[in-house]
């Protein structure tokens, strides 16, 4: 078992192991890489740089058996955002990290040669840094295969970044495999893989192959909590029944019907495409050719979210692919051909891209001429430019703020650089709160007002009014940091709102397995704590009220079908964060 | 008067021949809830009522040329 910290520098290829100071004692995930940036990171840093840092961290329940407890943090200074960011994925990592005793992996400073590329090697008894010529160049499924025939192809999980990380492009993801060791679970948002390749690290390769299970203090309340938070999430019918089945691309005839799905570049609030697309026909699809429903994307994930897809012949092509990939690609851009889409979310995790900052990009370029709405052949054909670093490839790969600038397009769907996900803020006004002044940039999952506004799901705030979204958003903002630092999927949220034993259970599942005496204010406040240290961050950074703004249009341009812009005042959006 | 009536992910099978969507005939003054117990759905099955894309109730009565969405617990992200 390790200390807890491990930092690895880059320059020296020193590693050095550090017990965890009692700062950060009671941190995990989210908590834990805010907290870092915070206290060791220069808010002015160059994203690309020596002193940015990039933290890896499990959260507080992740290698135990505490049910969907595997999701890992990515943190660093976003290039992207050029604020502080946490970047959520699943797959395995996480698990691991926590069954190896690690609570951070901190990577520091970067290689005097920036050709130089590197795998960390993450083992039970030794942690190690090699070089890897081997590997440079290659997407991230060669990448894993490459690693897999070197290191082990059972027990394993592979962090790993594409073409696009070591062009060090502002939309370069971090790929995590899942258990069937894909690279297809992405940190996707706010360019962490640019930071990872801005450090020479092309992979690290984990192996808990020697560990076992983590072990709770109190063995007897960590086991009925943990039973507890696993009967809520199968009693919900979200939890239990709708996700399992139909996926996260359910969404997309919901959200169409109600007007808010951002269609033609946000031009529109729905489309025809939608239906085409819809989580009904990807379902049927999926069963068609032999694909799979009901697909875990960590182990010990009891909702089951995920899809494998599998192309015309029956052959594995990729997985869901989730809604928000779907809408950017498809509704986005005026594409009905899930088929193009799933090969689009297969070039994106293999080139290491964010599927939601790429499709937003494709539907700039569109905006901008680049290639005709629905063009899907077109779509294609300038990703493979993203992967070979063409100098348009390299443009759309930055995003969709620097493709709109390079193009003159004054329709850019972004806040603080990021692109908006699958979600119309002007008819969805609860989530253009949450896009507005999260300090994630616009980032759905930071307080995901589409439950309450949409979904009924912990009570309904009309999505057509501006009264009482401030509220939602600031509530939900904050149980999603505290979710963030516990490794909890954020998908137990809609048990979490609607159940308060599933609420209960959460708190006892920490209680048990670190032996605490926590309450219901305690997931309050760390949550708190999240945002007053990334809010710190960012002002520091030289962010201000003016960054947390929608784009002009969605004041002034109604959308049709309700004829709404966003009316949610500026002062009321100052008062969103009003704790910090 | 007509309406347009569509039903999504589990409710798909209520809907009469085997589609997503149907137009059906209703008297006036019908409202969202009788509709669906004509066609059989069992009150406890649908959450969301979208009438035109605006959240509405099982009360909410309905008019020539209305839309209605009708949706079982759903979520995603
Ligand atoms: S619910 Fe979905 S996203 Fe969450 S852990 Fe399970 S498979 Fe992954």
């Amino acid at each position: 078992m390790y200390k807890g910290i491990v930092r690895v520098n880059m320059k020296t290829l020193e590693i050095t192991h550090e017990d965890v100071p009692e700062k950060w004692g009671a941190f995990g995930g989210r908590a834990m890489t805010s907290a870092v940036l915070l206290d060791e990171v220069d808010p002015l840093c160059i994203p690309l740089g020596k002193n940015n840092k990039l933290i890896f961290a499990p959260g507080l329940l992740s290698g135990s058996s505490a049910p969907i407890s595997g999701r890992l943090s990515v943190g660093a200074k976003s290039p992207l955002t050029l604020g502080i960011k946490e970047s959520n994925a699943g797959g395995q990592a996480a698990q691991i990290l926590g069954r190896l005793g690690i609570r951070a992996i901190i990577v520091e400073d970067k290689p005097e040669d920036p050709g130089k590329f590197y795998t960390l090697e993450v083992r039970a008894g030794s942690i190690t840094v090699v070089e890897c010529p081997e590997l440079k160049g290659l997407g991230n499924y060669d990448t894993v295969d490459k690693l897999m025939a070197k290191y082990s192809d059972k027990k394993a999980g592979y962090i790993t970044i594409g073409q696009a990380g070591e062009m060090k492009l502002l939309a370069a993801s971090i790929a995590c495999t899942d258990r069937e060791l894909r690279p297809t679970r992405h940190a996707g948002r706010g360019g962490l893989g640019a930071v990872m390749g801005s450090k020479g690290l092309k992979a690290i390769f984990l192996d808990d192959s020697e560990v076992s299970m983590r072990q709770p203090v109190d063995k007897e309340a960590f086991r009925a909590a943990s039973k507890k938070f696993a009967k809520a999430l199968k009693e919900h019918p979200v939890t239990g029944e709708g996700l399992p089945t139909y996926g996260t691309n359910v969404l997309m005839n919901i959200v169409n019907e109600a007007g808010g799905l951002p269609a033609k570049n946000f031009r529109t609030g729905s489309t025809d495409c939608a239906a085409k697309v819809s989580g009904e026909v990807q379902h049927d699809m999926i069963l068609e050719r032999g694909g799979k429903v009901a697909h875990g994307c960590h182990s010990g994930c009891v909702i089951q979210c995920s899809r494998i897809w599998n192309d015309k012949d029956g052959n594995y092509l990729t997985k869901g692919p989730e809604y928000e990939t779907i809408w950017a690609h498809g509704p986005n851009c005026e594409i009905d051909d899930l088929d193009a889409i799933a090969i689009m979310d297969r070039m994106d995790d293999d080139i290491g891209l964010d599927t939601i900052e790429m499709g937003a990009t494709m539907g700039v370029a569109m905006e901008a001429g680049i290639l005709e709405w629905g063009d899907a052949d077109g779509v294609i054909k300038l990703l493979e430019e993203v992967g070979q670093g063409t100098p348009l490839g390299r443009i759309l790969g930055s995003g969709a703020k620097v493709t709109g600038e390079c193009y003159g397009v004054d329709h850019i769907p972004v806040v603080k650089g990021q692109a908006m996900p699958a979600y119309e803020p002007r008819s969805i006004m609860g989530i253009g709160v949450t896009y507005a002044t999260s300090p994630q940039g616009a980032d759905h999952t930071a307080g995901y007002a589409i439950a309450t506004n949409i979904l009924k799901v912990g009570g309904f705030v009309d999505p057509l009014k501006p009264e009482g979204q401030v509220e939602l958003s600031r509530n939900l903002q904050i149980a999603t940091a505290a979710i963030d630092a516990t490794g909890l999927c954020l998908f137990v949220a809609f048990a979490v709102l609607d159940k308060p034993e599933a609420f209960e259970a959460i708190y006892e599942m920490l209680n048990g397995f670190y032996g605490l005496n926590l309450g219901p204010d305690d997931v309050t406040e760390l949550g708190k704590t999240i945002l007053r240290a990334e809010v710190k961050f960012n002002r520091a950074a030289g962010f201000n009220e003016a960054d947390d703004r929608l784009p002009e249009w969605c004041m002034t341009e109604p959308l049709a079908p309700h004829n709404t812009v966003f009316s949610v005042t500026d002062d009321e959006l100052d008062s969103v964060l009003d704790f910090v | 008067m007509i309406i347009n009536l569509k039903f999504f992910a589990s409710l798909r099978p209520y809907m009469p021949g085997d589609k997503d969507e149907s137009w059906v005939d209703v008297q006036m003054e019908t409202n969202v809830g009788e509709v669906l117990d004509y066609l059989k759905v069992p009150p406890d099955k649908p959450k969301i009522y979208l009438l035109n894309g605006v959240h509405a109730d099982r009360e909410t009565l309905l008019k020539e040329g209305d839309v209605l969405s009708v949706f079982p617990p759903v979520a995603g992200g």
